[in-house]
């Protein structure tokens, strides 16, 4: 039987203050705590509850029959530890029903596979701890930030444990391969490579509501059922932040959901499977070699959302430079700001697209230009800096 | 705010003029009341009233090249823009007519439109719809000075000249054009387009031409062919500032930029100086002050260089924040491409920074404690820039000659030398 493999991505940064010259070496505080606050509210009652409601009493109507993976940033998980255990509860309601898989990721959910091999599996393993700690699971399946991907970070994954890992469904990872197939990677052999189909996940994510069409549930669930040949699964990864936050409950969204999974199973064509059961089922022998950096983002599908300007450029050299420093004072508190300053939506600010792509990062950035959102950022580290030299002089 | 020494110095000027005549002061916005002189704020008028006579002098000469200037393109809609009358209504503001009985004569200033200058915002002064705000103002003083008794218009830059010259045509009162930044300045020496064409013409009509500094006055002589004999030099005054010094946040030498981000005031070659210093002395921080079109590139240029640690950028400061900076600051640097005058080095050298300023500035003929550098040698800019840091002697010698040199510089002595001006003209 075809199936759907479909997994929900959950984040929110530590969005950083407009810090200023005048703020440097006068102890402020980098985090924008009470925008950071007032916005997990927002989304925790707009989507994360509503969702985890829905998507609970969905489980427990089809006894089994739906299932569905979710990956946690560990910086969402400590923003909802921290100001809605509710919320973590209802996380940890679905773990406890198994037909819930978590995914592993970054802590942090940064970029640091690509800039520091040893950060990339030091934050691996928080998050892995994390998971355990608050949803009392241990994740099988990798999901790297934003879906990005390279052949030279598949060892330090495939050393901590996982069976498999998320890439984007796209040409430059791809080729003219299908889609709605597992992989192999490339040189780990072992791990299973599980494409996003990306054409079937935009049609909820952007274009759920275009002009004045609304999607569907059984157009969508049509659309599917065109697509899976019998040896064939459709993987769908979409930001979780979808139902009920980028689309509001008025639009439909979340009704769109139910009806959708309830269509799907009342087919009786579609499995709904968890990212580690379709790798069981699907395994190929088929090896994709991916030596560039790809990922799920804007029109290039690549880390040009977060590293291609000079600003972004010369911040993340600078944050990774600070690491041999940070990690030899063994100070925690300066530690943990350094590691939440890696989160790659930091970079997404600063990025100077236009058009479509542009409009996107707009959308998501709490300042007011690219340019703002650089200064801010550097001025952070040149405090962070001057934080050095300070603990330098004291713990000496 | 930093941006918009035209509105300080026309505030200044006209604060210190106000105690020795009779003065109207004519703005398109007021949010403050200066003391002791008659404001007119344009904005708390009915305007709906105003009659507009449409083919007075003025306008059928702004018209005419209007027709023959090619840049004037992007203003189509000049023509039009007379024919609308603006309906922004409030109450009856400060309108109050007031006499001084001493003085022996009446000028009438019009100064740009701006509000005061701690309101200033540069969008009214640099906006798009600025030649129609600036139609508009004209047939507003037209209106507002029908009833009113003066001996001398004076008005200020560009914005203002066709009212100054419809005034003058109208009344016959001779007319006197304060300059305190040409096209010449802001556009570079290809300038030639309509703002250049009513500078010339506002300068040719006008019966005394009033720069803020004698490299001013060369270029109205040599760019735009001002008879030298019409010129007569009007150096703008300091509002007097407490100094105080402010500790550093870090113990780096501090380099500050104080300025509009534009071409004019050259922060891309700044970048360039700060590269050349660190390369000397790679602790110096520096620190750019001010928006403008140019800030993005300026921020890129300073990130591609890996700089962005060392260059710190702080958008537009409010007065306070300025001082604080000029509190902090180790040297000054102005590398503008040309400066007709120059007020914030004034307000560094009472901070006691020394400063390093572009040779093609009005400070080059003032302050003779300031080391100056032609604005394109970004090599010498950085070296006097590392002598000041590196050499205690040079600082203070720099400091006290500086601080000497500005004694004069009082908006009282401005408006005496306008006094003088008026006298010149009326007798």
């Amino acid at each position: 039987m075809p199936s759907v493999c479909l997994y929900f991505q959950v984040h929110q940064p530590l969005r950083i203050r407009n810090f200023s010259f005048f703020d440097l070496g006068k102890a402020s505080d980098y985090f924008n705590n009470e925008l950071n606050e007032e916005i997990l509210n927002k989304v925790s009652d707009n989507c994360y509850l509503p969702a985890n409601k829905l998507l609970l009493n969905l489980i427990e109507t089809h006894k089994g029959n739906f299932k569905c993976s979710f990956s946690l940033s560990g910086l969402v998980i400590e923003q909802l530890a921290k100001h809605r255990p509710d919320v973590i509860a209802s996380f940890k309601a679905l773990a406890d029903t198994k037909c819930v898989e978590f995914l592993g990721e970054t802590y942090y959910h940064s970029l640091a596979a690509f800039y520091n091999r040893e950060e990339f599996d030091r934050q691996i393993k928080l998050h892995k701890q994390a998971l355990r700690k608050y949803l009392g699971v241990t994740p099988k399946v990798f999901r790297n930030t934003e879906l990005l991907y390279q052949d030279a970070i598949t060892e330090t994954v495939h050393n901590n444990g996982y069976e498999g890992i998320w890439i984007e469904g796209s040409e430059n990872n791809l080729g003219k391969a299908n889609t709605n197939r597992l992989y192999r990677s490339h040189p780990h052999e072992n791990l299973a490579l599980i494409p996003r189909n990306f054409v079937l996940s935009d049609e909820i994510a952007f274009r759920f509501h275009q002009q004045k069409s609304t999607l569907k549930a059984d157009q969508f669930t049509k659309k599917i059922l065109q697509l899976t040949a019998p040896q064939n699964t459709v993987n769908l990864g979409l930001d979780y932040e979808t139902f009920g936050e980028h689309f509001h409950e008025e639009a439909g969204i979340l009704s769109f959901l139910s009806q959708w999974i309830n269509n799907s199973i009342a087919t009786k064509k579609i499995e709904f499977l968890t990212s580690s059961e379709t790798i069981d089922r699907f395994f190929t022998v088929k090896k994709l070699m991916v030596p560039h950096i790809t990922s799920w983002a804007d029109s290039e599908k690549n880390i040009s959302a977060w590293v291609q300007n000079d600003m972004q450029k010369e911040c993340i050299e600078k944050l990774y430079s600070l690491r041999d420093i940070i990690f030899k004072l063994k100070n925690r508190s300066l530690q943990e700001i350094w590691s939440a300053l890696q989160c790659s939506d930091h970079f997404y600010y600063m990025s100077t697209k236009q058009h479509s792509d542009g409009e996107v990062h707009n959308y998501f950035s709490p300042f007011d230009s690219p340019h703002s959102a650089y200064i801010a950022y550097i001025n952070i580290l040149t405090d962070l800096e001057l934080t050095i030299d300070k603990m330098r002089i004291y713990s000496a | 705010m930093v941006n918009g020494g035209l509105g300080i110095a026309c505030y200044g000027l006209s604060q210190a003029l106000a105690d020795k005549t009779d003065l109207s002061f004519i703005v398109p916005k007021s949010a403050a009341s200066p003391k002791n002189m008659h404001l007119i704020g344009l904005n708390e008028k009915e305007h709906a009233v105003h009659q507009v006579e449409n083919e007075s002098i003025a306008y059928s000469k702004l018209i005419k090249m209007h027709q023959v200037d090619v840049e004037l393109d992007p203003y189509q809609q000049l023509p039009l823009a007379k024919k609308e009358k603006v309906q922004e209504t409030k109450s009856q503001g400060i309108f109050s007519k007031k006499k001084k009985s001493k003085a022996p004569s009446r000028a009438v200033p019009i100064p740009p439109p701006t509000s005061s200058p701690f309101t200033f915002d540069i969008k009214d002064l640099y906006g798009n719809d600025l030649l129609k705000n600036t139609t508009v103002y004209t047939e507003l003083v037209i209106a507002e000075t029908k009833d009113m008794d003066f001996d001398v218009i004076h008005c200020h830059d560009w914005m203002t000249i066709p009212a100054g010259i419809e005034l003058k045509k109208r009344t016959g009162k001779p007319l006197v054009v304060q300059i305190h930044s040409l096209e010449y300045d802001r556009s570079g020496p290809e300038s030639n387009g309509l703002i250049f064409q009513i500078e010339k013409w506002g300068m040719e009509e006008a019966d005394y031409v009033v720069p803020v500094s004698n490299y001013t006055g060369r270029i109205a002589f040599s760019r735009y062919g001002v008879n030298p004999r019409k010129l007569f030099t009007i150096r703008n005054g300091m509002e007097s500032i407490l100094p105080y010094k402010k500790e550093k946040p870090f113990k780096d030498p501090l380099v500050v930029f104080v300025g509009r981000m534009t071409q004019q005031k050259a922060p891309l070659q700044f970048i360039e100086i700060a590269q050349r210093v660190l390369k000397k002395k790679p602790n110096t921080r520096f620190v750019m002050a001010g928006t403008g079109n140019l800030l993005p590139e300026t921020v890129e240029s300073g990130a591609h260089q890996k700089l962005g640690d060392r260059i710190h950028f702080t958008g537009q400061l409010n007065r306070q924040q300025l001082f604080d900076l000029m509190a902090m600051a180790d040297v000054y640097c102005m590398p503008s491409m040309s400066e007709p005058f120059g007020l914030t080095a004034l307000e560094a050298v009472q901070f006691k920074v020394p400063c390093v300023i572009s040779a093609q500035s009005g400070m080059y003929e003032l302050l003779k404690g300031a080391l100056f550098a032609d604005h394109w040698n970004t090599g010498a800019f950085a070296e006097h820039i590392v002598s000041l840091l590196s050499n205690q002697k040079l600082r203070s010698k720099c400091v006290t000659q500086a601080t000497k040199d500005i004694e004069e510089s009082t908006w009282e002595h401005a408006a005496d030398r306008a006094m003088a001006l008026y006298d010149k003209i009326l007798n």
